[in-house]
Formats: C-alpha cells, structure tokens, sequence
C-alpha cells in the first residue's frame, strides 16, 4: 500500500481529487495540496480533508474529529510539517456563514497533525460560499439538489405525482382529484 | 492547427460522440459530467442500462466487468486527466453551457437514474470542482480556451490543470475576507500551498483499508 504521501502525491500527479468510499471514517474527500519552495521545487504534499453533511441538524464534533493522523487516514506515524485543511461541509443547515479556525500553538509531538485550518461551512447559499452570487444558475441548481437530498426516492415529485393519479378519487384533495389540472408541461418535465 | 489542439478536438469529439457538442443531448452532456464528477448510476433504472451501453459505445465509457448473464455491466470512466480538461472545455464552452448541463443532470437525479448519494457527496464534488473551474476561467485573459503559454507542439499548460493558489481559491470560494477570520500566520502558512485537481476519483475501499479490517476484527472479537 502506499503510504499517504506518496498517494497524496501521486493524485496531485494525476490531478485528481478523491471521493472516498462509503465506509471510510471522519470524512468523504481529499484534495492534494503541493507545497512548493520559492526557488520552484517540490517542498512537500498536504491535503484538504472534507466531511460532508446533508441532514438538518448541526453535526457537533464532526469537524475536530477530523485528524491526519488518525489510523483510517495518515495514522500515527504520519510525520508532516506542512499544515493541512478540515473542511466540514454541512450543506443541509438552514443557517449559513463559515466559521474557521487555526491554531495560534502548536505542539511538536504530533508531527502528523501539523497545523490544521479548520473551516465549518454551514448551509448551501452565497453567505456562506460568495462565488455563487454571480453565478446564480449554478446556486439554483444545486440548492434543489441539496434539498432534494433530505426527500427519499417515495416523496421526490415524479412519485407523489404517479401516486396521486393511480389513487384517483381516494381523497377530496387535488392530488387525488384534479389530474387535468396538471399541464402537459408539468408532467413532461417529471416524465422527462 | 497545433499537435496538441488537434489531439484535444479529437478528445471532445471521442467525449461526445459527435463533431460538436450538442447541449440538448442528454447522453453527450452526461458524458461530459460523468468523467469528471463520478455520476453514479442506479441499479434497475429503467434508463440506466440503455445509458450505460450508450456511453460505453460512444462516449469513452469503459466496461470493467459484466455479469454472466451479460444483464449487467460495471462501467467507469477511467481518470484521465487530458480528458477531465477537455470535458471541462465543453461544459463551459457557452454562456448557457452550464445551466444546460446542471439541467439535464436535475432531471435525472429527480428520475432516480443518478444517484446524489447519502450526504450531499455528489454535490459537494460539484461545489468544489466548479468553484475550481470558474475561479480558473475567472482568471482567463483570452476568452474561451483551453491552454495556455506556448501553444505550439506539447509546451502549453492546460488551464484546467493548472495549479492555483490555496490561498486565493479559498478567497474565491468563501470571500475576498476570508484569510481575515483567522490570525495571520494561517495565510502564510498556506502561501506556498497549491490545488490542481480536475476530476474525482471514487475509492472502493478505505484509504487504510488494513486499518478497517483490524477494527472490525476488534469488533467482532
């Protein structure tokens, strides 16, 4: 196996960035970070762990938990200068903003957890990730995926409407009443 | 044309399937998304399989294994960095090309064909990957390109796998403020910090995945 730097280094080769497997402890991406000297060599590998929440409530302790020397990610033995980033993602919070944090002292024993930049971004809106703003094609889109991602499979759209058309007339309500008042539009875009 | 600029239109037409890139076709647009997000495809949709041949026919997708019964097949798009840039060329290639695109990848989330997993992986990884990419065009001086430098033979950088600044990608994502949150000596630690990617990779396994073994055998006693 390889160890964490050298994968690490060899992901900043390929110039990807790594979604973990379902399993793994702590967090769900890493992305490679290059240090470089100032006469334009290699100075050494970091990361960028990031954990990633949808549900609605606040998840406390999931960002300190987030260490490089944990046994799931660099383990113990991992000896690192070079500081690294926690990142928690809670996208599914109605608040927004970040906070973010950095360490003003720093013990030697733990090499492998060098300084780490800890940033909890809350919710999904331009407060808390301002690029959006000017794009906001993009903010919409994935704000609908984002709240999609609390609904299962049973209550998304397309299924409350087939459900509501083959339960004709078992309630007064207008799912169960009024199919024509469904354009064709409408149900084109779920059919779709 | 230069060497590299004919290898890459041949990248985009081998991507897509066709000579150009067609927004309004579904199979092309999630081909463009596929290799470079991790698109994961539902099991028993009633599209995924007629997707899944398709994109392995026409649109580099590749089969690593199927079933016996030749029902099923287990399909990836391999990394490929080169690729990942070209795909990332289409995607943003006019105004409306990323509207288009989120779209049709909208609708087949809301379909069940893509799955948009447990905890908001799957947009995260577009979260991260477009800050990525529009702080990268952002940053363009000559429009809508796809290398930079020397453009002749094979000198050129590909600006999609370029490296940036952690620092002022952060600045993009969270704010021009946001190195003002934190003391000082945080910004320069990261000065000489650099990010590159241009695609995700998805693991099968746990980074140490000895570790995960021995902590289930602790588990199990």
């Amino acid at each position: 196996m390889c160890s964490i730097d050298d994968w690490t280094s060899r992901h900043w080769q390929r110039m990807s960035a790594v979604q973990c497997c379902h399993n793994q402890p702590l967090i769900d991406k890493v992305v490679p970070i290059y240090f470089q000297s100032k006469d334009g060599k290699k100075d050494g590998m970091s990361q960028i762990f990031i954990s990633d929440k949808a549900r609605g409530a606040k998840q406390s302790g999931a960002l300190e938990n987030i260490k490089r020397s944990d046994p799931s990610i660099g383990g113990p033995e991992y000896s690192s200068t070079h500081p690294y980033i926690a990142i928690l993602a809670d996208l599914g919070l109605n608040d927004s903003g970040f906070s973010v944090t950095f360490p003003t002292r720093y013990s030697s024993r733990s090499k492998g957890d060098a300084k780490c930049l800890r940033i909890h971004a809350r919710g999904f809106s331009p407060e808390t990730y301002p690029f959006l703003q000017d794009h906001r094609a993009v903010l919409d889109r994935l704000h609908r995926l984002v709240q999609m991602q609390g609904i299962p499979h049973s209550k998304r759209p397309l299924a409350e409407f087939m459900r509501g058309q083959v339960q004709y007339g078992s309630s007064a309500e207008v799912r169960h009443m009024n199919w024509e008042g469904w354009n064709s539009t409408t149900v084109n875009e779920l059919l779709r | 044309m230069s060497p590299i600029a004919e290898i890459f239109n041949l990248a985009t037409q081998k991507l897509c399937g066709a000579a150009a890139y067609n927004t309004a076709d579904s199979h092309q647009v999630l081909a463009v998304l596929a290799q470079r997000f991790g698109l994961e495809v539902c099991f028993g949709h009633r599209e995924a399989v007629e997707y899944v041949e398709s994109s392995v026919a026409s649109h580099l997708r590749v089969c690593i294994t199927t079933t016996e019964d030749r029902l099923w097949s287990y399909t990836t798009y391999p990394s490929e960095p080169f690729l990942s840039c070209a795909a990332a060329f289409l995607l943003h290639i006019s105004g409306d090309a990323l509207d288009a695109a989120l779209n049709t990848l909208q609708t087949k989330v809301e379909n069940g064909m893509i799955d948009i997993g447990q905890r908001g992986e799957l947009v995260s990884r577009f979260l991260w990957l477009l800050a990525k990419d529009l702080f990268v065009l952002g940053k363009q001086e000559h429009g809508s390109t796809f290398a930079r430098g020397t453009g002749e033979g094979f000198g050129a950088e590909l600006i999609h796998c370029q490296m940036i600044s952690v620092v002022d990608f952060f600045k993009f994502v969270f704010g021009g403020g946001f190195w003002d949150h934190v003391a000082s000596d945080a910004k320069e630690a990261f000065t000489d910090a650099y990010v590159n990617f241009s695609h995700w990779v998805s693991m099968d396994a746990n980074i140490r995945q000895e570790e995960s073994d021995k902590r289930t055998l602790v588990q199990l006693g």
